[in-house]
């Protein structure tokens, strides 16, 4: 239980830094894309992190308790993370394409190579 | 989300987290596709 312990901790540790980098992120960086890299990348991944410490866990309890009720915890778990992993890359690709659409500019950029090669 | 269903123990708390997943997801793309399309025309 010991050594479960310890890495479901570094596990949510993991993903609560990288979410808190997320959040930093957001407030500090200057434009839309970079505001976007940050709020995306860095929450998708520590939300990876955290979903696999409830997965482990989940499976762990399942193990020693013989609940199905863990059992079922886990595999949605591992269903919101697929969930999660599809939809927010896209997500995030969908809003950059927006902003790119609508004439927006990253900060201190002076040329557009994507509209200079005219792609539709 | 998912971290409240487990702390809970509660099932059904990590199936209202897939709905948001999605939900959100949905609600981003019509939110983008309204952008871009909103300046063109």
């Amino acid at each position: 239980m010991g050594t479960l312990l310890t890495v479901l901790y570094i596990l949510l540790g993991i993903g609560v830094f990288f979410n808190g980098l997320g959040s930093v992120g957001l407030l500090r960086f200057p434009d839309v894309y970079t505001r976007l890299h940050a709020a995306t990348k860095a929450t998708t991944f520590g939300s990876i992190f955290t979903s696999l410490a409830v997965i482990i866990y989940g499976f762990s309890r399942w193990d020693i308790t013989g609940d199905s009720k863990f059992r079922v915890l886990a595999l949605h778990t591992i269903v919101a993370l697929i969930c999660l992993i599809i939809t927010n890359p896209t997500g995030a690709h969908a809003i950059a394409r927006a902003a790119h659409r609508s004439g927006i500019m990253p900060k201190q950029a002076v040329i557009d190579e994507l509209k200079e090669a005219k792609l539709k | 989300m998912i971290l409240v269903g487990a702390a809970y123990e509660e099932v059904i708390y990590i199936d209202v987290a897939i709905v948001y997943a999605l939900l959100s997801y949905i609600g981003t793309l019509y939110v983008a596709k309204y952008l871009e399309g909103g300046s063109e025309k």
